[in-house]
């Protein structure tokens, strides 16, 4: 059984996990960095506003994150600080973030440090102005922080500046400049700076002894490079192969497809169409129409245009681009959910690319789980 | 009049508007002795005064039929040269004549057209025009295409026109005027025939007042119809012929020079350096939307963008990061389209409407704003009977009073030497007073827009000497957020700083900060390429989510 996934996001990747159990030959394409790319390192299953009632996670969902080195996935829900001062509640996260309800009731201690983009006093005082905060008796202070960069590395961008952490040495000067700042704080919020990699914040929590985490990274921080370590990680130790090139155009049918990939051709049994949603720019689907016949494996409304013979899923977010007059956006076609729509044999449909609204990185882990096992034939 | 032994108005002048005109008047009037209010529905510069074309060029376009624009423009470009040296900067034009039938002569017009305009040039200190070769031009821009007979340069100010219209606010209140931002006059009081004042509301706070003046005047602008309306007077002498004019910006310099092209109509329209990007300006079309929503459409995007790229094709692949969108309040006519309304101004006494005692500022150019401020005030003068001549054309804009040097700045106060040039540029010998809070707390010398880029100190000087009340106040004064990122990086951290200042809770700065990433969004979209609006859309989501898309009205 060859499959070819197309897209390394959150539900490319967990579809090749699954499918490699399953016994697949998988290949995974991809091409630009995505929406998880740019995550924040919250990990919900609903978007968190509405997460209220968050229902318990599938147990192959769980098996995933437990395998994916970045992030962890408890069994309760953990609450995270953003960087714009809010505490929000999240299902599971990047590792390396703080989870405040570890530490409820207790002093954090939040770094002020002249880094690119972080404001410590300015973060303290909009989470202890929180809810939360007051709730739980959580006190967030400011704690002047020096000696973290060099002179020359004021400027540094903050990527750049969790690229320095991923050194041993840098890591232990961090948590030497922690611990002098202010020894007897039950715990540190830093920025997103504390490591590229993913491991780096584990490394600084073991030298200072204490519970060490960043807030949520801003669109292209850490966070998503963690993921993408993380995903390299994980593909090579499955035995995925992964190409990363741009799949121009799928044709074929049933049982037997051929993927233009850079010019070239490639064959597969089945594929898995994991190319997200705003970002991705889709794919030309031949013969034209064909998006009228995919198989969605999340049941939800589902927006599809055509531009062209390019599929356009859009997920929404942002501005309404349509009512601007964008016209690569314009969503002309609207697929049932799954039961309704007719099945395009052998092609499954994952995570943002078939979506009404931007879906959340767990929806996208489940939905690439649902896609391999059903193009699996396990189903 | 009023008798002052009875009853003492509240001031001696209101001004409705602040534009370039509004600010204008009530620096002048300020200057000469005059007490003043100024109440503006928006923000300062809000209207076409900040998104204009940021020139305050001669006007060659009115020379055959508008002599007078040009050069009373000239005189005036002059003056405010010398009031406000550090907002200016000189923008060489070129422009190319391609080689066709009859380009000798075309070629030959321009040259004694612009031989016409070196005339009136030494009024604003430009540098008369140069006839070029087609070699010469291609080796100053070598990304103009086509095959070329020649073309001609000739020479422009550029300037920033929300700081010159804050630099006379601040001018104005320094002498006593009481400025107020996000408040609208929602009526005039009356005695009768006679004007006596105005009733206003206060926008964030919702509270209602009045004051008491002996002249009213209205310099709304394109905002005019909705002032008379308020003010339950028709004049159809004060009516304006509403022209929206897009400009679309690029995230660096593409040129070196401005570049002419015509479009698809034949109308001119340019690719200017300006500032640290390139923009294409302009469209002139009649607009009757809503004014205070006005924005780039995708359509005239395309427009502008398509003429450029006929002389210089590299722009479509430059990455376009925005539109800016305003409204010119053009003397009304019916009749001829958009380009040939006349760019004059004239002052409208509405005593002959009912109204003794409202006056109208219609029409203008930003190049002349000073001298039609100074006749409006002359004309405010003579009612009043103060003697006082205008000043406004000899005392300095505040940070005109002497030239600082920026590199200077940044070693002597430590920070990043970019940061300090452009800082300079915005408020010129004021930089010192904005870097000396940065002595007192040094972490203020925090980089918060990167883009731009735009220090800590400067959000907290532009809130608390300028009016800035929120994350969009401050981008207009400061662009912050005006670069590719479009606030992503810096404006939850701007509303943060925002919203302590003004004494408000975080909640309220992370509102603001979404506002205004949601309207730069809006005003982007027109401009950016499909996947970088995709990836836009993307960040958009997360950054929302980061501020609580409902939260901030529970978390307060």
């Amino acid at each position: 059984m060859k499959l070819a996934i197309i897209g390394g996001g959150a539900a490319g990747t967990a579809a090749a996990w699954c499918a490699r159990r399953a016994g697949a030959d998988v290949t995974l394409f991809f091409d630009r960095p995505g929406a998880t790319s740019l995550c924040s390192g919250a990990l919900d299953q609903l978007p968190w506003e509405q997460a209220a009632a968050d229902p318990p996670l599938a147990p192959d969902v769980l098996a995933f994150t437990a395998a994916f080195e970045a992030w962890t996935v408890g069994t309760r829900s953990a609450r995270v600080a953003t960087y714009a001062g809010i505490l929000r509640p999240t299902r599971g996260a990047d590792t390396a973030l703080l989870d405040v309800e570890a530490i409820a009731g207790k002093r954090v201690a939040v770094v002020d440090a002249p880094i690119d983009g972080h404001d410590g006093r300015a973060l303290a005082r909009s989470l202890s102005a929180g809810a939360w905060a007051t709730k739980t008796g959580t006190r967030f202070e400011a704690v002047a922080v020096s000696g973290i960069l060099e002179p020359s590395e004021e400027r540094l961008p903050a990527f750049d500046v969790a690229c320095l952490h991923d050194s041993r040495e840098r890591a232990a000067r961090l948590a030497e400049c922690l611990r002098r700042a202010d020894a007897r704080a039950d715990a540190w919020l830093v920025g997103p700076w504390l490591g590229a990699s993913a491991g780096a914040a584990e490394g600084v929590r073991k030298l200072l002894g204490k519970a060490v985490g960043e807030t949520t990274s801003p669109p292209g921080g850490v966070a998503g490079s963690r993921f993408e370590a993380s995903r390299d990680a994980l593909l090579s130790s499955l035995g995925v192969t992964v190409r990363r090139a741009r799949v121009h155009a799928l044709s074929g049918h049933a049982s037997s497809f051929r993927l233009n990939v850079a010019g070239a051709e490639h064959e597969a049994d089945a594929v898995v169409l994991a190319i997200g949603g705003m970002a991705s720019g889709g794919i030309a689907l031949s013969p034209a129409g064909a998006a009228d016949a995919l198989s969605p494996s999340v049941r939800a409304p589902v927006l599809v245009g055509m531009s062209g013979n390019v599929l356009m899923a859009a997920s929404g977010g942002g501005p309404d681009w349509a009512a601007l007059g964008i016209p690569a956006l314009e969503r002309v076609g609207i697929l049932g959910d799954g039961a309704a729509a007719r099945g395009a044999e052998g092609v499954f449909v994952a995570g943002d690319a078939l979506a009404d609204r931007p879906r959340t990185v767990l929806e996208c882990v489940r939905a690439g789980i649902e896609a391999a096992t059903r193009a699996a034939g396990r189903d | 009049m009023v008798d002052p032994v009875v009853s003492r108005p509240d001031v001696d002048v209101i001004v409705i508007g602040g534009g370039v005109n509004g600010t204008g008047v009530a620096r002048d009037a300020s200057l000469r002795g005059l007490r003043v209010a100024l109440f503006e529905r928006n923000d300062i510069a809000f209207g076409a005064s900040g998104n204009s074309s940021g020139m305050i060029h001669g006007g060659p376009r009115y020379l055959t039929y508008d002599p007078d624009v040009t050069y009373t423009s000239c005189l005036d470009s002059g003056h405010i040269q010398h009031i406000a040296p550090h907002l200016l900067f000189r923008i060489p034009f070129l422009m190319p004549v391609h080689e066709r039938p009859g380009s000798v002569f075309e070629l030959f017009g321009l040259d004694s057209f612009f031989s016409l305009y070196d005339r009136y040039q030494p009024l604003k200190h430009g540098k008369p025009h140069v006839r070029l070769t087609a070699e010469e031009v291609r080796r100053l821009e070598p990304g103009i295409v086509g095959k070329l007979a020649g073309g001609i340069t000739f020479d422009e100010w550029g300037i920033d026109g929300v700081r010159l219209c804050i630099g006379s606010a601040v001018d104005a209140a320094e002498h006593g005027a009481e400025i107020r931002t996000h408040c609208t006059v929602t009526g005039l009081l009356r005695e009768g025939q006679r004007v006596t004042g105005v009733e206003f509301r206060d926008l964030r706070s919702g509270s209602a007042g009045t004051r008491t003046a002996r002249v009213v005047i209205n310099a709304t602008g394109a905002w005019a119809p909705l002032t008379m309306a308020a003010s339950a007077v028709e004049s159809p002498r004060a009516r304006v012929r509403p022209g929206k004019g897009i400009h679309v910006y690029f995230d660096r310099r593409l040129t070196n020079y401005a570049i002419a092209a015509k479009a698809i109509d034949g109308r001119q329209v340019f690719l200017e350096p300006w500032q640290n990007m390139s923009v294409i300006g302009t469209t002139d079309d009649d607009f009757y939307g809503n004014l205070d929503d006005c924005i780039a459409t995708t359509e005239e995007v395309r427009y502008l963008v398509q003429a450029v790229a006929r002389v210089f094709p590299a722009v479509q692949d430059a990455r376009a990061i925005g539109t800016w969108a305003g409204v010119r309040p053009t003397l009304w006519e019916w009749g001829p389209n958009e380009d040939a309304l006349s760019r004059d101004h004239r002052i409208v006494d509405h005593a002959a409407d009912g109204a003794d005692g409202l006056y109208s500022m219609v029409g203008g150019k930003l190049a002349s704003y000073r001298l039609f401020a100074e006749e409006m005030t002359d004309e405010v003068g003579r009612r009043l009977g103060v003697t006082a001549k205008s000043t406004s054309h000899t005392s300095p804009l505040p940070g005109g009073e002497e030239q600082v040097d920026p590199l200077t700045l940044a070693t002597e106060y430590g920070v990043d030497p970019t940061a300090a040039t452009r800082l300079e540029y915005r408020h010129g010998s004021r930089s010192r007073r904005v870097l000396d809070r940065i002595r007192d707390v040094p972490s203020e010398a925090a980089v918060v827009c990167p883009c731009e880029p735009v220090l800590e100190a400067e959000i907290r000087y532009v809130v608390q000497q300028e009016w800035a009340s929120n994350v969009e106040d401050v981008s207009r004064r400061t662009r912050l957020g005006s670069g590719s990122c479009g606030g992503m990086r810096c404006a939850a951290r701007c509303g943060a700083i925002v919203s302590e200042m003004m004494g408000e809770s975080p909640a309220v700065g992370r509102r603001s900060a979404l506002d205004f990433m949601e309207r730069a969004a809006r005003r982007r979209a027109p401009a950016l390429s499909m996947f970088q609006a995709q990836q836009e859309a993307l960040a958009i989501a997360d950054v929302r989510s980061s501020l609580g898309l409902e939260s901030w009205k529970t978390e307060s």
